[in-house]
C-alpha cells in the first residue's frame, strides 16, 4: 500500500509537470484532484488501523513517514494552484519540524521525480481494485444496504485480480466471496432501446436495423459506455449512426436479488440475498459499531475495560449471547449484563431493531 | 504542534493569516528574487485600466496569469513579473467629462486642455487600491511596486521610438479614408475597436427608385420613360449623398413591368430594373410582367436622375458602375453608392472616377445644404427621408430590418462611416508576415490561431492610429507651416526633440497641451513646424509594452534582450482584437516576430445558470465578496478545474463552495490524521 501511494505520488509529480509544461492547466489540476481522492478515500482509509495503532511500531511509523512524504510533496505540486492553503500546511508540517527548510513552500523548487519508485503494474492493479470497490459501494447504495451488513457474494466481470487485491475488495465491501469472470447478463437486465422520438425522426425506416445492430453488441459495454457519456457508432448501408445518451433509452438493473454497477468494461454485481446467518452477523457488526462509538463518546481510553449492559430485545439478546466472546473481545468488555434496570441506557437502532445499551468503565 | 484549520469558515481566515505571514517575512519579494542568474522565463502582464473597478472576469485572468510564472519559478527559471497599468485613452477622458459635467470636444477646449489633461492624469489610479486589494487577496504575485505606466514620459518616449521606426520603414502615413467614426466622441475608431462593438439593431431600411434618364438604350433597345432602377439601403440617411449605382457586370438583371395603381380606370405601370434572381423576393406578391433580361455589363454607364437635390455636385456622377463585391444575398442586386460613407463605396467610386460629396458634419448632423433636416443627427432622419421619398414617388418600399451594426465600444453610440484625415500604420503591407509569425505561436486553443485570430490577420487592413483627442501619447509628427514646403518629420526621442526644437522646456512632459507648444525648425525651408494635433490609439501603448516597460532602447537593453519574446501571456478572448493584435502588429513591424510564444485565451465568466453577467440582470458576482466569503484558493481551483480555460466558466458563490468541498476536505482529512499521529 505504501509502495502504491509513493508510486502514484511520483507519477503525479511527473504528470502535473508535463501538463503544465504544455500549458494544460485543467488536466494538471484534475490529476491533483484525482490523487487527493485516492489518498484520502483509499490510502488513508485502507490504513486506518495502522494509524490508530497505540504502540509506536514499524507499521505505524511506516504509515506516518509515507503520509508525511506524500503530503509534503503534494503541497509543492499544488502550490502554484492554491498558494494559501499549501503554504499554511507547509508552515505546519515542514517549517515546524525542519528549521533548515525554506521558510515558505513558495521558495521551494519543484519536487524531483523518483522514477524507480514508479511501478506501473502496481498502480494498474490497485487502481482496478479501488475502482471495483467504488462500483461495489455504488451497487450497495442502489440496493440500500449498509456496508456493515455482510453479503455472501460479489460477482465481477473481469477475469483476473491477484489474491491480495481480492482480499482488499472483500474486506472493503464486506462480502464473503468473490467470483471473477462473471457473465453480467445472467444477473443484470440490460435493456437498450432506441429513443424513438429522436432516432426515429432521423432514421425512420432504419429503426429495425438499428435495433438489430444494437442487439449484436455487448450489452454491458454499450450500456456502460453510453451511461458514462460516451458514444458508439454503428454502420447501416454506409450510413454511420452515432449512438449516445440522447438517442438511446437504457436501463441497467440487477435481476431480483442482485445489485449492479458498472463503468466501461468493468461490471460488478452484489448478491443481495441476506440469509439469517448474514442478518445476525449484520446485527453483531452494528452492535460493535454502536458500542465503539459509545466508548468514544464517553471519553474512555482505548485500553479501558468495560462492562456492557443490554436491555429490551429478546431476539438481539439471543444473537449477542451466541457471539458473546467476539463482542467481548472487540469491545474490551469483561462482562455482558442482560436486562437489568438502569437509568443510563441509550436507546439504539440496530438495523431496525431497538436495543437499550450502556457501557461502564471498570476501574 | 499543528493548529487546527477550520473548514467551515471557508479558509478565509487562514488565507488572511498566510498573507500576513508573506508580508511579514517578505516571501513575495524573496520569490521574485529566486533563481537569480538562471535562465529567464518571460511573462508579460497585459495592463488593465485602474480607472475602472475590477470585476470577476479580472479574477479569472489574474488566476490564470499567476499559475504559470509560479510553476516556472519552481522549475528553476528566473521570472520577472512586472505589473502594468493602461492609463491613456478615451475611457479615461469620458470619465472626466462625466465628472466635470461636460461633453464633447468643444466643451473640453472651453474648460481648458491643460486642466482637463491634469484631471485625466489624476484619475487614472482612482481604483488602484481596489485592484491591489483584489490582486493580493487572490494571490496573484506580480510586482505592483515597480509597474510600467503608459503615461510616464519614459514609456511614451519608447512608444515614440517605435513610431519613428515605423516612419522610417514607410509604414506610418497620413491618409484620407472612410473611417468608422463616433459622432459623440468626435473621433475615428480603428477596425479592432469597431469589431468590439457590433450589436444587433433594428433599423429602417428602404428600396429607393432611381429614375433612368429618358432616351437611353439598354442592351440595344430603348426603354420606357417611367423606368426606375431599384436599390436597397440600410442607411437611408446616405441617400442625399448618392452619386452612383453599382451592379455586378456578370450577373443577370431584368426589367419588369408592374401595375402600380388600380384605382384609376386606366391602370398605371412602372418598369423596374433589378437582379433577375431577386425579382420574387423584392416584388413579393406584386404581379409583374418580365419585359427583358440582360447582363449587368449592359447597364454600365446608364444615367439616372439625381435622387435628392441637396448640395452641389460637380464632376462625374449619377451613373451605373461595376463592383466585384456586389452580391445577391440581400436587396436588389444593385447597390447605392455614397462615396463618403463606406469603404467599398469609396473604393469603387475612386476606381470609376466618380466625384465626392459629403453632406454630414463632424458631429454626425446634416449640413445646411440639406435643408429639410439641417442640423439633425443623420440616423434620426431615416424615417423623414423615407417620407420625403414617398411624396416624390421615389420610394419603392421600406421595412424594419434587424442587422448587426457597429457601435462605439465605449459610449455605445451607433458609428457612422465618415471621410476623415487620419494617420495609419500600413498593416496591410505586412499581412503575409503577420500570418506567418502568428502561425508560429502556440495558441490555447489552437483554433484561435487559424480561426478567430488567423482570419482577422488574413484580412487585416491598415491600422488607423490617430485620435482627435487629448489624453494620450501625442503623435510625434511635425509638419512645416508653409503649405508649399509641407515637410514632415517624425521624432523618436526626447533628445531628438530638443535638438530640432526651436524652443523646448528642459522637463518637457510628452502630453498635450505642452507638446503642442514645441515647434521645430524646418530642415528644408527653415520655417516653423507644428505638431499634428492628434494623440494615438491607446492600444498602441499597450502593444508597445514588451520594450516600453523597460524604456528600451534608451535603457535596459540587456533586460529587454533577455525578455523578448515572452514565453507566456494570457488574457480574455476579446483581446484577439485588442492586445493580442497590437502586440502582434507592433512586434511584426519592429522585430519581425510575434512578441509571445504561448497564449492561453480565456473564455467569459457566466453566472451559475450559464447566463451572461450583466448589471441590468444583477447576476454579477462581486469579486471581493467571492474572495471574502468563499476564499481565494477555492476560487482559483474553480477556474482551473470546471472547464478548459477558453470555455465559458460558470461561477457563483454556491458552485465555488461546491468546488471547495469537493477537494479540500480530502486534504484536510489526511492532515488531521497526520496531526493526530504527531500528537500521540
Amino acid at each position: 500500500m505504501d509502495k502504491w501511494i509513493i508510486s502514484k505520488l511520483n507519477t503525479l509529480v511527473k504528470n502535473v509537470d508535463e501538463k503544465l509544461e504544455k500549458y494544460d492547466i485543467t488536466s494538471a489540476a484534475l490529476q491533483i484532484e484525482a490523487f487527493t481522492d485516492e489518498l484520502s478515500n483509499w490510502y488513508v482509509r485502507r490504513n486506518r488501523e495502522r494509524f490508530w495503532l497505540t504502540e509506536l511500531t514499524d507499521e505505524k511509523i511506516g504509515a506516518y513517514v509515507t503520509l508525511y512524504k506524500v503530503l509534503t510533496t503534494l503541497i509543492k505540486v499544488a502550490a502554484p494552484f492554491v498558494p494559501f492553503m499549501t503554504d499554511e500546511i507547509y508552515q505546519n508540517l515542514v517549517v515546524g519540524l525542519d528549521k533548515q527548510a525554506p521558510e515558505s513552500v513558495h521558495l521551494c523548487l519543484w519536487p524531483e521525480v523518483n522514477e524507480n519508485a514508479i511501478d506501473k503494474q502496481l498502480e494498474k492493479e490497485m487502481d482496478l481494485a479501488y475502482k471495483i470497490v467504488k462500483l461495489g459501494r455504488s451497487a450497495r447504495n442502489s440496493a440500500n444496504i449498509k456496508n456493515r451488513q455482510p453479503l455472501s457474494k460479489m460477482l465481477i466481470s473481469i477475469n483476473t485480480l491477484p489474491q491480495y487485491y481480492e482480499d482488499i475488495v472483500k474486506e472493503e465491501l464486506n462480502v464473503k466471496t468473490i467470483e471473477l469472470g462473471a457473465e453480467m447478463s445472467e444477473y443484470v437486465n440490460f435493456e437498450i432501446k432506441p429513443n424513438l422520438p429522436i432516432l426515429g425522426k432521423e432514421y425512420g425506416k432504419l429503426i429495425p436495423r438499428i435495433k438489430e445492430e444494437i442487439s449484436k453488441k455487448s450489452q454491458m459495454d454499450l450500456a456502460n459506455t453510453i451511461k458514462n457519456g460516451g458514444v458508439e457508432y454503428i454502420e447501416i448501408d454506409d450510413t454511420q449512426i452515432e449512438l449516445n445518451s440522447e438517442n438511446l433509452l437504457i436501463t441497467m438493473q440487477g435481476k431480483d436479488g442482485f445489485a449492479f454497477s458498472g463503468e466501461g468494461e468493468i461490471g460488478v454485481v452484489l448478491d443481495t440475498q441476506i440469509t439469517q446467518e448474514l442478518k445476525e452477523e449484520g446485527y453483531v457488526r452494528e452492535i460493535l459499531s454502536k458500542v465503539q462509538n459509545m466508548r468514544k463518546d464517553k471519553g474512555f481510553e482505548v485500553l479501558d475495560n468495560i462492562n456492557l449492559y443490554v436491555f429490551g430485545n429478546e431476539m438481539l439478546e439471543k444473537v449477542i449471547k451466541e457471539n458473546e466472546n467476539l463482542i467481548k473481545h472487540d469491545t474490551l468488555a469483561e462482562k455482558v449484563i442482560y436486562n437489568i434496570e438502569r437509568t443510563e441506557y441509550t436507546e439504539t437502532n440496530i438495523n431496525g431493531e431497538s436495543l437499550k445499551v450502556d457501557v461502564e468503565v471498570i476501574k | 504542534m499543528y493548529k487546527k484549520v477550520e473548514l467551515k469558515d471557508g479558509f478565509v481566515g487562514m488565507e488572511h493569516e498566510v498573507a500576513e505571514n508573506w508580508k511579514k517575512k517578505d516571501i513575495i519579494k524573496k520569490n521574485f528574487a529566486m533563481n537569480e542568474g538562471k535562465r529567464y522565463f518571460t511573462f508579460y502582464d497585459g495592463p488593465p485600466t485602474a480607472n475602472g473597478k475590477p470585476h470577476v472576469g479580472h479574477i479569472e485572468t489574474r488566476v490564470m496569469k499567476d499559475i504559470i510564472p509560479r510553476y516556472k519559478v519552481m522549475k528553476g527559471y528566473k521570472v520577472i513579473r512586472k505589473a502594468g497599468w493602461d492609463t491613456h485613452g478615451l475611457p479615461v477622458e469620458l470619465e472626466i467629462e462625466k465628472k466635470l459635467g461636460i461633453s464633447g470636444k468643444e466643451q473640453i477646449e472651453d474648460y481648458g486642455v491643460e486642466k482637463f489633461v491634469k484631471e485625466c492624469k489624476d484619475s487614472v489610479f482612482t481604483y488602484v487600491h481596489m485592484w491591489e486589494e483584489m490582486t493580493n487577496k487572490v494571490g496573484y504575485w506580480v510586482d505592483m511596486d515597480n509597474p510600467y505606466v503608459t503615461y510616464h514620459n519614459e514609456y511614451i518616449e519608447s512608444v515614440w521610438w517605435a513610431l519613428k521606426q515605423m516612419w522610417e520603414k514607410g509604414l506610418l502615413y497620413e491618409g484620407h479614408k472612410v473611417m468608422p467614426y463616433c459622432p459623440r466622441c468626435g473621433t475615428a475608431l480603428s477596425s479592432h475597436e469597431v469589431a468590439q462593438g457590433y450589436k444587433d439593431v433594428k433599423d429602417l431600411t428602404c428600396i429607393a427608385k432611381f429614375k433612368v434618364v429618358d432616351g437611353q438604350n439598354i442592351a440595344g433597345e430603348g426603354i420606357d420613360s417611367n423606368t426606375y432602377i431599384l436599390a436597397w439601403t440600410t442607411t437611408p440617411w446616405t441617400l442625399p449623398s448618392n452619386l452612383a449605382l453599382c451592379v455586378n457586370k456578370t450577373y443577370e438583371y431584368a426589367e419588369v413591368k408592374v401595375t402600380i395603381s388600380n384605382e384609376d380606370e386606366e391602370p398605371k405601370y412602372e418598369n423596374y430594373i433589378l437582379a433577375k434572381d431577386l425579382i420574387e423576393k423584392v416584388l413579393k406578391d406584386k404581379e409583374y410582367k418580365l419585359v427583358k433580361t440582360f447582363k449587368g455589363e449592359d447597364l454600365l454607364g446608364t444615367k439616372y436622375e439625381r435622387l435628392m437635390p441637396f448640395g452641389e455636385v460637380e464632376g462625374k456622377a449619377f451613373e451605373v458602375i461595376h463592383g466585384d463585391y456586389v452580391n445577391l444575398d440581400d436587396g436588389t442586386g444593385i447597390v447605392h453608392i455614397a462615396p463618403a460613407y463606406g469603404e467599398d463605396d469609396s473604393f469603387v467610386s475612386k476606381q470609376n472616377g466618380i466625384t465626392f460629396i459629403n453632406l454630414v458634419d463632424k458631429s454626425g448632423k446634416f449640413v445646411k445644404e440639406v435643408e429639410p433636416w439641417a442640423g439633425r443627427f443623420v440616423r434620426d432622419c431615416n424615417e423623414d427621408i423615407c417620407k420625403w421619398l414617398a411624396n416624390e414617388n421615389k420610394l419603392f418600399g421600406k421595412e424594419k430590418h434587424l442587422h448587426s451594426y457597429p457601435h462605439c465600444w465605449r459610449c455605445d453610440t451607433p458609428l457612422l462611416y465618415y471621410p476623415k484625415e487620419s494617420w495609419f500604420v500600413a498593416m496591410s503591407k505586412l499581412r503575409d508576415e503577420l500570418v506567418e509569425n502568428n502561425n508560429k505561436v502556440n495558441w490555447y486553443p489552437d483554433t484561435i490561431r487559424t480561426g478567430r485570430f488567423g482570419k482577422f490577420l488574413e484580412n487585416v487592413i491598415d491600422w488607423g492610429i490617430s485620435r482627435d483627442r487629448y489624453w494620450g501619447t501625442p503623435l510625434p509628427v511635425w509638419t512645416c507651416e508653409d503649405e508649399n514646403c509641407g515637410h514632415q518629420e517624425c521624432i523618436g526621442s526626447i533628445e531628438e526633440l530638443k535638438q530640432k526644437a526651436i524652443e523646448c522646456p528642459k522637463d518637457i512632459e510628452l502630453h498635450k497641451p505642452y507638446i503642442d507648444n514645441v515647434h521645430l525648425k524646418c530642415s528644408k525651408c527653415g520655417k516653423k513646424m507644428n505638431r499634428a494635433k492628434e494623440v494615438i490609439d491607446c492600444w498602441f501603448d499597450s502593444g508597445s509594452m514588451p520594450f516600453a516597460q523597460w524604456h528600451y532602447p534608451f535603457e535596459n537593453k540587456e533586460m529587454f534582450d533577455n525578455n523578448f519574446p515572452a514565453g507566456f501571456i494570457s488574457e480574455a478572448i476579446d483581446q484577439t482584437r485588442g492586445w493580442f493584435y497590437t502586440l502582434t502588429a507592433i512586434g511584426t513591424a519592429l522585430f519581425k516576430r510575434t512578441p509571445f510564444e504561448n497564449c492561453i485565451v480565456l473564455g467569459h465568466v457566466l453566472d451559475e445558470k450559464g447566463q451572461k453577467m450583466s448589471k441590468s440582470k444583477g447576476n454579477g458576482v462581486d469579486p471581493m465578496v467571492l474572495l471574502d466569503q468563499v476564499g481565494a484558493d477555492a476560487t482559483r481551483w474553480h477556474f482551473y478545474t470546471v472547464s478548459a480555460p477558453w470555455l465559458p466558466t460558470r461561477l457563483g458563490l454556491n458552485n465555488v463552495q461546491e468546488t471547495r468541498k469537493r477537494i479540500f476536505k480530502y486534504i484536510m482529512e489526511c492532515i488531521l490524521i497526520l496531526c493526530f499521529i504527531c500528537r500521540n
